[in-house]
């Protein structure tokens, strides 16, 4: 009954009305330089959507294709479990940080009114876009409905097209690693496993995507999204969002 | 909340190291960041006013001058940390000149209001952004230098320019009648103390001074009567110093005149005396007393301590802040000391000369810039023969005079001696008419290869012997250049073609060519430009003097360049002479061989910055030069 109330829209939380509503009619077909992104990363106690929980949240807005290094968002959430002793070797968030944090229904509303209007990037996003829609359901009744574009597939995409249009004997590249990428493509390198480190990371790496998708053609929103959606992505990647 | 890295990375460039921690972090918090893929446009000149600063985090840009990819002059390579903008911001300006991304590049981008926020917040770094120098950069331009080029060794406490005389003074100076007998004095010395003691007239000026020295060789070692009134002993008139002069100056003063003590002087009054004693036991490394040492050398074997310890003896002068105007003086006067003191060693073994001759100075030390790889360019002139007898024994004696000294100075200075023109070439030691004979041919017929050697012999004076030919020699030069208008468009063309700036990019020195070294020349690139330049003016406009630094003075003192061109002129040169003689040290120290390389991966941020604006300064005394006497 309730997932058929939450399906119908009711008990939807006014931020994620307006929010869906927004996205409803968003206009895709403008140049691509023209929309705000907010590019985000999160800190998770695990992969396991069904245990696991974010621990923090990292975004930064993207705006001309300009990163906007103030104004960033940034905030850590107490998960309602104690923190697992490996997730601490990864994201380095000891318990002692998160334990005087909100829990992350606290947070969500900001992160959601700092998310309006903006396109969410990240990289291999479906990850965090599970973990924060979960919680946005639980809390205001339904998903986010922003349009999002993922790095992981861009950067696909554009070795893609690199590989077609040259005759290089370079190696299929087979680490999207956030990481590699940035080595990669000789972009100036955050510190790892940091949400808002991540974050500002992977703004590099879209900003520098998006001009070199450019160059193949990409002119609009819609072309960064059909992009996306026609990057293969390697069978073995081993993803890990940072 | 900005991002570690990035807060690190401003922090870090300058100037904005210098800034307040509060509002670097707000400037940070304010920054955004642009792609410029390779190729891009950053600025086009002639583009519109600039309303953004850009600071490059990662990749490359070039500067030049030209729309046209065919007609471009390459102006600058800016790689990380380089900033573009400011200038135009501050100017409110459009750009003089093209920025293009030659990589993949990101800059951290601030708002023209952000960016004068920030000014207004830190006032002091907006000099760091316009042109020219201020004394604040000059010192602090100084302060990295003598911390990156030199390994810190014992740091003094005493420091000879900054600790004024009137510091060391320890006693009111005691006066006495000039009637009073040397007995007397040598009584009231002993009782307090004194090493000195001035002497009085009935109507109480000082006439003269009384030193232990005076007592000892004056009266003691000539059995001198006691009862002698001091005034016959005392040496006069009493050189005096004023009060507030610093250490350096008095130490400076003591040399040239070759005396151990200064009356110090505040306004009219006479507060006491300073002696070469007092600044010494301050300072080891004294050159006073490398002096006295070396004038205490009977043989020429033991004089190649004075190359030994010349290096510390600048060391210890750049540790306490010494520029290399300051060196320059010091180093020139000692080593006219040293090589006076080998020529009369040399004298007195061969027998004194039976006709009057002196030694002539080219080059360096032609205008006292002699730095610690000495050029002892010289040569020998001697009276005209009218006796035709005394030929052979002129030219004898010349000779062995010539060629003893040349050996005893490469005995003494090893491998860091280098001489184009010496008097042991027989061409280098001629009678007065043979020398009018060269400068009048050196002005009146130049000739290309030859101009360097012409260059050099026109800096010149004289050290040792009978200076009684020079001021005619300086006079001939002078009459002969008014009408040499073929000599100095030679000299104009040569400097012109000679400067080839570069920029920095990395670890590379790059020419306008766009060719790359991973060292630079100081010596060919930043110091002989700005000598060449002082000499050129010098010649168009009948300045007589020699040292480079004088000539600009001089240019700026009577009008013919503005005070503020001829102190950024002064100021880069001084630099360059600095980081000239730092690397020499260095390698001194470090008993490698020695050349005048420096590596571009060894240059600190804040020296490629000051050799770019040397590099610019240049440039634009390159198109006075064009203009005024080219084109």
């Amino acid at each position: 009954m309730k997932k058929l109330l939450e399906w119908l829209g009711f008990n939807r939380h006014e931020l994620i009305k307006n929010n869906r509503r927004y996205f409803k009619t968003f206009d895709k077909d403008k140049p691509f330089d023209e929309y705000e992104y907010v590019v985000l990363d999160t800190e998770l106690t695990g992969l396991d959507p069904r245990n696991s929980e974010v621990v923090s949240i990292g975004a930064v807005r993207v705006k001309n294709l300009r990163i906007m290094i103030g104004g960033s968002f940034f905030c850590y959430a107490r998960p309602s479990k104690p923190l697992p002793k490996n997730s601490t070797l990864i994201h380095r968030i000891t318990p002692q940080q998160i334990e005087k944090a909100p829990p992350l229904e606290d947070s969500l509303p900001k992160f959601i009114e700092y998310c309006h209007g903006a396109v969410l990037v990240g990289h291999f996003l479906k990850i965090d876009l599970t973990f924060l829609g979960k919680a946005c359901r639980k809390n205001f009744g339904a998903t986010l409905g922003n349009t999002w574009l993922d790095t992981l597939k861009l950067s696909q995409s554009l070795e893609d097209y690199k590989r077609r249009h040259t005759y290089s004997d370079d190696p299929v590249e087979q680490s999207f690693n956030l990481n590699k990428l940035a080595i990669k493509y000789n972009l100036p390198l955050f510190e790892k496993h940091d949400a808002l480190e991540d974050a500002i990371q992977t703004a590099y790496l879209f900003i520098y995507l998006a001009h070199k998708l450019r160059m193949t053609g990409c002119v609009t929103l819609r072309d960064l999204l059909i992009s996306q959606s026609n990057a293969i992505l390697p069978s073995d990647q081993g993803y890990s969002t940072a | 909340m900005a991002p570690k890295v990035i807060y690190q990375f401003i922090s870090e460039t300058l100037p904005f190291n210098r800034a307040s921690q509060e509002s670097l972090m707000e400037f940070v918090e304010s920054l955004e960041v642009e792609y410029f893929p390779k190729g891009a446009i950053i600025f086009r000149q002639n583009g519109p006013v600039v309303e953004h600063l850009y600071i490059i985090q990662r990749g490359a840009v070039k500067v030049f001058l030209g729309v046209d990819q065919d007609h471009v002059t390459l102006r600058d390579l800016g790689g990380e940390g380089s900033i573009f903008g400011a200038e135009w911001i501050l100017g409110s300006s459009s750009p003089d000149v093209n920025v293009e991304a030659v990589e993949d590049t990101f800059c951290l981008v601030a708002s023209k209001r952000v960016f004068l926020d920030f000014l207004a917040r830190n006032p002091g770094l907006e000099k760091h952004f316009r042109f020219g120098f201020s004394e604040d950069k000059i010192s602090e331009i100084y302060a990295s230098l003598r911390a990156g080029r030199i390994p810190v060794m014992d740091a003094g406490r005493f420091d000879y320019f900054s600790t004024l005389v009137s510091q060391i003074v320890r006693n009111p100076a005691v006066t006495v009648e000039r009637t009073l007998s040397v007995i007397e004095a040598a009584k009231l010395m002993t009782q307090q103390g004194l090493g000195s003691i001035l002497v009085r007239d009935s109507s109480s000026n000082i006439i003269g001074i009384v030193t232990k020295k005076d007592l000892r060789a004056k009266v003691v070692a000539q059995h001198l009567d006691y009862q002698t009134p001091v005034d016959l002993i005392m040496s006069s008139p009493v050189k005096t110093i004023p009060a507030q002069a610093i250490c350096f100056e008095a130490m400076i003063k003591m040399i040239r005149e070759q005396i151990t003590h200064l009356a110090v002087k505040h306004g009219s009054e006479i507060i006491g005396i300073v002696s070469a004693h007092d600044i010494m036991v301050n300072q080891v490394a004294a050159p006073v007393v490398l002096l006295r040492e070396m004038a205490n050398q009977t043989d020429t074997n033991n004089l190649n301590l004075f190359h030994q310890r010349l290096p510390s003896i600048v060391r210890r002068l750049i540790e306490q802040g010494a520029r290399s105007s300051h060196l320059l003086t010091l180093v020139a006067l000692m080593n006219d000391r040293f090589v006076t003191k080998v020529m009369a060693l040399t004298e007195k073994r061969i027998g004194k000369a039976p006709f009057k001759f002196t030694r002539l100075l080219f080059g360096d030390s032609g205008r006292k810039e002699t730095s610690l790889f000495p050029c002892y360019d010289n040569g020998l002139v001697f009276e005209d023969l009218t006796d035709e007898t005394m030929t052979s024994v002129v030219f004898d004696y010349m000779e062995k005079f010539a060629c003893s000294v040349a050996d005893v100075l490469k005995s003494c200075c090893g491998q860091v001696l280098k001489t184009t023109i010496c008097a042991s070439n027989p061409r280098w030691r001629q009678p007065f008419s043979v020398w009018k004979k060269y400068f009048t041919e050196a002005i009146r017929h130049p000739i290309p290869p030859d101009l360097l050697i012409n260059k050099r012999i026109l800096d010149f004076r004289s050290l040792f012997g009978h200076d009684i030919w020079v001021q005619t020699l300086r006079q001939l030069v002078s009459n002969e250049m008014k009408q040499a208008a073929i000599f100095r468009q030679m000299l104009a063309s040569d400097f012109v073609n000679g400067f080839s700036p570069v920029t920095f990019f990395r670890d590379n020195a790059v020419e306008v060519d766009g060719s790359s070294s991973p060292g630079i020349d100081i010596q060919a690139k930043l110091v002989e430009p700005f000598v060449n330049f002082a000499r050129l003016m010098a010649f168009n406009y009948g300045i007589t003097e020699t040292n480079t630094l004088a000539r600009l003075r001089r240019l700026s003192d009577s009008g013919i360049f503005s005070s503020a061109t001829i102190q950024d002129v002064s100021t880069a040169y001084e630099f360059n002479v600095q980081m000239l003689i730092m690397n020499q040290l260095k390698q001194i120290e470090a008993g490698v061989p020695l050349n005048n390389f420096v590596a571009v991966c060894d240059l600190s941020n804040i020296e490629r910055s000051m050799l770019k604006e040397t590099f610019s300064i240049m440039n634009r005394a390159v198109d006075v030069v064009r203009r005024r006497l080219i084109d």
